[in-house]
């Protein structure tokens, strides 16, 4: 309990930390909000005026101290692209991030422990060998070309699947959401799959080769038996490592199929944010990215817990 | 109650195999206690995995053994399914790595127990904690609930030996099972062992490297050395009277008990290419023909043989 | 295993049969009533017309609303929209608007002279951050208003702009400025619904981001904030009501997958993000239709003449500069031949263009010469351009090369577009390729006059001046071309930049699609006159 009482607290240092530098390096760093597009014939006293009415034109201290206060007491600010509620923009595009990410997260992952340990244990067969070059061909193919490929194929030469967005206009039921899911969450599912299995064969292996299994087996337990109670629950402490390390990535949007797809997610608005130097929301979801890290970690921690008797004697 | 028959044990290595252990043969008789010495590297481990049931992929075996009257051919290891844990119990050298770290040693004992006698949880745990009495783990209801980093090496042995025999089987393996322990703790674990086969009339066969042990706790001796069995008898026999020059040798290291044998090391390969006595190439009564090929495994007296030349 | 795929399979199915039925019934429902699908790369980040600073914000308020006045496609002078008639009182440098008598708001209410007064209340209130400014800058009274009005509000008044009636209006410019009207291509506000908003709050009310009362051709039914905005026909619309009934401004991220879905009829019409290599393949395909058009942007390579011991301060070494480079090349070679080679300031669309400038002078000894003379026969020189920009790539290295052969060293440096804003607002550089757009008349006093706002690399010709100044107060086209030409022929003497080319919007469609004209300006300059041959199937 203290040991979580003491990470609560490093992590809010940590965080106050990431904000400064953040904060710094976002403001020092060339360019402001409203020159992004210098073809545009911006009157300069309507730009000191739009700084002015953000308090952009105030000294850097001043400006954080502001930040600061203000995200204390919970309020995150404006977007200045949008003019809206920064926590309201996060908001409304994590359900559909989330639906993207979370689903082909757990697929992937299920996909990756029945198919790594089937390889372990049968290692060196056709389908070790067939899963080992289907992760090296998911883990170097750029999803960029593999989402162009399966639009190519599925949307185009034989239009099955939807490419682009998540719903048809004016539509949105479920069926029409899954049929748009479906390319977008192949090529994550792929990635992630390619990523994970890799850990869950080593993982698998290593366990098989530990000597209580050999002593489950002399008890006369069946493989599955000793598949279920011995083997997998030993081998989930590298996995569920590896998949707390992903968590945060679930919670900040998928790129790839977010710009290849259309898919309307977080993570094409955070990098549009970056681009356009929108401060309250850089700033915030750097703390959102920050937090989302510290409590991955800490149900990585608490999962061990739950998993191996012998860290519990730590506490 | 169990006859191995011409056992051999090997690894293939590209195309040839590489036999570890190069045809035994030998009985244990019900109520007795067998054991397998030899030093690291004979074999003997293998030997005991292979009437187990246990080889690591990888490894093939062939020959035969006939246990209560059944005949089982080591190259069809799924028959030893309904063996393992029911017929068949085997102790691990390292209690320590021997149990699953995450799950309580109380279920880990339950386990075979539900498993082959189709008790409810509560039956097999109410079993385990009978058992745990028996062997001396207490109080056994809270040892039940601990897990394996909780308990001392002798401890963690005598749950391995429960698991052992929960099912009662009428042939317990012990590999090396005192290795690991301190010398008070291994007195107690032999005797525990040696409980169990006065007990239920069980056949055990001890694997030990270690003659001290063996001397202690077997009724009959099998000594081997590179793969092969080089002789037999009754403990005292081959206590007093070693025959074959290997055993001597054995014998002779026993006061060193914390040294490596004082035996010259060989490259494994070597002496076994020959064609030749295993023992050969460190044999100190070395003559021609013991290169020429594997000495005949001779009658030297009532239940005792030996493989070797010059046997005295 | 098997079980678990089988599942899947089973479940896949059912989800594209649900689908296929639920395509049918939407079909059935809306026989009668056109789609059209049209791709935008982002979606708009406000409703209101007059805070737009993104293309795509642009192209949703023109679907919303309607401007005062538009240009045209092919002439950029001013045509009717809102203002459906005006005149002009030279005497008092008045002019007299009338507005649509049947134009009304979304809500009901007719479109009046007191929104266009109010609208031009706010674009020159001191709060007021949008870009539109511009043409109030004439307008009497208009920059004491922005100086002097400390209400909160849009309220009190600008002295040169009177409310006659309900649907006249009377502007008074400051001083005689010709350009004025083609300036007045913005949409007005419904005043009895702002005029108590604080004009500072104006970009986060909800009439910019949620509900806007609007005038144009279409009203907004969804946004979807980031797939799409869906916008239905509007049938009070004074201009009729358009024949697509329902639009879709769909917003594909991916140049690729925009031009899939076009091939795979999911998308209606592609504009502006077509790339000139997928021309030819669209062409051949008979189900749709290629549209190009020129910008009102030109690429042309920045000298600058500020930076100190620079050889490009020489004016000979500028002209020897622009001796390097074949324009007619770069068209054909590097875009192409979707662009047109540009040799002045001016674009061909502009009625006082000059064709007698069209003429490449490259002269590789003239230029040698001329280095020679200016003293710096090896100088070196550092060209810089923005990442990601594969035609000014191209350009850059074309022009090193030409470079080399007159003994000039141009180190090209390739920059990210943040280092490249810093390093042009820094003036760390001799050239650098840039963008820039113009306006639809040919004033071109903003990036050429010495006191202009654009004048960013400090050019100044009293001559053109003067010119510039003498020709925006003349109202006749013919005299004003007559000072344009000279003043384009000055510039281009004076090299202060090297022109090089109007780049062309290229536009795939739906074979279709009828009524689309292109504009340079605005995409659905025209939507309300937008159809589709074969009705009835979309």
């Amino acid at each position: 309990m203290r040991k979580i009482l003491r990470r609560l607290t490093q992590t809010a240092a940590v965080l106050f930390g990431v904000s400064v530098v953040t904060f710094l390096t976002m403001h020092l760093a060339p360019g402001h909000p409203l020159q992004a597009n210098p073809e545009l014939r911006l009157d300069p006293t309507a730009v000191e005026r739009w700084l002015k009415l953000r308090h952009l034109d105030e000294p850097l201290p001043a400006q954080y101290v502001a930040w600061l206060s203000r995200v204390l007491r919970g309020d995150f600010g404006e977007s200045l692209l949008y003019n809206r509620p920064v926590l309201e923009l996060i908001g409304e595009r994590l359900p559909s991030t989330l639906l993207l990410t979370l689903t082909s997260f757990v697929i992937a992952l299920l996909l990756a422990v029945a198919a790594g340990t089937y390889a372990a244990r049968h290692r060196g067969s056709t389908f070790d060998r067939a899963v080992d070059l289907l992760s090296l061909g998911g883990i170097s193919l750029p999803g960029f070309w593999l989402g162009i490929i399966l639009i190519l194929l599925f949307s185009y030469r034989y239009p099955v699947f939807p490419a682009v967005g998540m719903r048809t206009p004016g539509d949105g039921s479920l069926p029409d959401i899954l049929q748009h899911m479906f390319l977008p969450l192949c090529v994550m599912v792929f990635g992630g799959f390619a990523h994970y299995v890799r850990h869950v064969r080593g993982a698998v292996l290593a366990v098989l080769g530990q000597d209580y299994v050999r002593a489950a087996r002399s008890r006369g337990l069946t493989d599955r038996q000793i598949l279920f109670l011995h083997v997998l629950p030993n081998a989930a402490l590298p996995i569920v490592t590896i998949a707390a390390l992903s968590l945060p990535m679930l919670f900040t949007g998928a790129m790839v199929a977010e710009q290849v797809f259309g898919w309307p997610g977080l993570g094409r608005f955070i990098v549009t944010s970056l681009l356009a130097r929108d401060y309250p929301v850089i700033m915030t979801v750097n703390m959102y990215t920050g937090t989302l890290v510290a409590a991955a970690n800490l149900l990585a921690d608490l999962l061990y817990l739950l998993i191996d008797p012998r860290l519990r004697a730590e506490i | 109650m169990l006859e191995v028959r011409n056992l051999r044990v090997g690894f293939r290595q590209g195309r040839t195999t590489f036999w570890a252990v190069r045809g035994i043969s030998f009985q244990a008789a019900a109520g007795e206690v067998t054991g397998l010495v030899g030093e690291s590297g004979s074999g003997k481990s293998l030997s005991a995995l292979a009437i187990a049931g246990l080889l690591p992929a990888g490894a093939t075996a062939a020959g035969e053994m006939v246990f209560a009257g059944e005949r089982y051919p080591f190259t069809e290891q799924r028959l030893w399914q309904k063996l393992r844990g029911r017929r068949i119990g085997m102790v691990f050298q390292d209690p320590q790595s021997s149990l699953n770290p995450l799950i309580p040693v109380g279920k880990q004992v339950a386990e075979p127990l539900r498993l082959h006698r189709n008790l409810s949880l509560r039956e097999a745990e109410e079993e385990a904690k009978k058992l745990f009495a028996r062997l001396g783990i207490n109080p056994a209801a809270a040892r039940m609930r601990q897990y394996p980093h909780q308990l001392s090496g002798g401890m963690q042995q005598r749950v391995l030996l429960a698991a052992a025999i929960a099912c009662r089987p009428p042939l317990l393996l012990a590999d090396e099972p005192t290795t690991a322990l301190d010398v008070t703790v291994q007195a107690q674990i032999l005797k525990l062992l040696r409980d169990y086969v006065d007990r239920e009339k069980a056949a055990l066969v001890l694997i030990s490297h270690d003659l001290g042990v063996i001397a202690q706790l077997a009724d009959r001796v099998l000594v081997m050395c590179a793969g092969t069995l080089v002789e037999t008898g009754s403990v005292t026999d081959i206590m007093s009277k070693p025959l074959h020059p290997y055993t001597q040798m054995l014998l002779a290291s026993l006061p060193r008990l914390d040294k490596p044998l004082n035996i010259p090391a060989l490259p494994e390969e070597e002496g076994r290419d020959l064609g030749g006595c295993a023992f050969a190439g460190r044999c100190p009564r070395l003559v021609p023909g013991c290169l020429k090929k594997d000495p005949p495994l001779i009658t030297a007296g009532p239940g005792r043989a030996v493989k070797c030349l010059l046997p005295f | 295993m098997r079980r678990l795929l089988f599942f899947l399979i089973a479940c896949m199915l059912l989800v594209s049969g649900c689908q296929k039925q639920h395509e049918e019934n939407l079909k059935l429902r809306s026989q009668p009533e056109l789609h059209f699908h049209v791709a935008a790369l982002t979606g708009p980040l406000t409703l209101n017309p007059v805070l737009v600073r993104d293309s795509a914000s642009a192209e949703v308020a023109a679907l919303l609303h309607t401007t005062l006045l538009v240009t045209d496609p092919q002439t950029l002078t001013p045509l009717p929209r809102l203002i459906t008639s005006w005149e002009y009182d030279r005497e008092k440098l008045t002019y007299l608007f009338t507005l649509h008598p049947e134009a009304v708001w979304s809500d009901g209410t007719p479109i009046t002279a007191e929104d266009v007064a109010f609208t031009m209340r706010v674009l020159s209130h001191p709060d007021y951050t949008g870009l539109l400014y511009l043409p109030l800058r004439y307008v009497l009274g208009a920059e004491e208003y922005k100086a002097g009005h400390t209400s909160e509000l849009a309220d009190g008044d600008i002295a040169g702009i009177r409310v006659i009636d309900e649907k006249t209006l009377s502007v008074t410019l400051k001083e005689p400025y010709a350009p004025f009207l083609s300036l007045l291509t913005f949409a007005p506000l419904p005043a009895s619904h702002l005029s108590a908003v604080k004009v500072r709050d104006l970009e986060g009310h909800e009439f910019s981001l949620e509900r806007p009362v609007t005038s144009g051709p279409y009203l907004l039914a969804e946004w979807n904030r980031d797939e799409y905005v869906h916008v239905r026909a509007n049938p009070a619309y004074f201009l009729g009501k358009p024949a697509l009934d329902n639009l879709y401004y769909r917003f594909i991220p991916n140049a690729e997958t925009q031009l899939i879905e076009l091939l795979a009829g999911k998308l209606d019409l592609v504009p502006t993000a077509v790339k000139v290599e997928d021309v030819a393949a669209l062409r051949a395909n008979p189900e749709l239709k290629v549209y190009t058009n020129p910008r009102l942007v030109y690429d042309y390579i920045a000298i600058n003449s500020k930076k100190a011991d620079s050889p490009v301060g020489d004016k000979r070494v500028r002209s020897a500069l622009a001796m390097l480079l074949d324009r007619k090349e770069v068209v054909d070679n590097i875009l192409l031949g979707f662009a047109d080679p540009l040799y002045g300031p001016l674009l061909p669309l502009h009625f006082a263009y000059d064709p007698a400038l069209e003429k490449d002078n490259v002269d590789l000894a003239e230029a040698r010469r001329l280095l020679v003379e200016a003293g710096c026969p090896q100088a070196e020189l550092r060209l810089i351009f923005n990442a990601g920009n594969l035609v000014r790539e191209n350009v850059a290295l074309l022009f090193k090369e030409q470079a080399a052969k007159v003994g000039l060293d141009i180190r090209v440096s390739l920059l990210e577009w943040e280092a490249f804003l810093a390093a042009i607002n820094e003036g760390d550089f001799d050239l650098a390729i840039l963008g820039r757009g113009v306006e639809a008349d040919p004033d071109l006093s903003y990036h050429w006059h010495s006191d202009g706002p654009g004048n960013t690399y400090g050019y100044s010709n009293e001559q053109v001046d003067a010119l510039l100044e003498e020709a925006a107060a003349l109202e006749s086209a013919e005299e004003r071309t007559r000072l344009y030409r000279e003043a384009q022929r000055l510039i281009v003497e004076d090299v202060p930049a090297i022109f090089l080319y109007v780049r062309q919007a290229v536009h795939a469609a739906t074979a279709e699609l009828s009524g689309f004209i292109p504009h340079p300006e605005n995409l659905f300059y025209n939507v309300h006159e937008w159809g589709l041959a074969g009705e009835g199937d979309k």
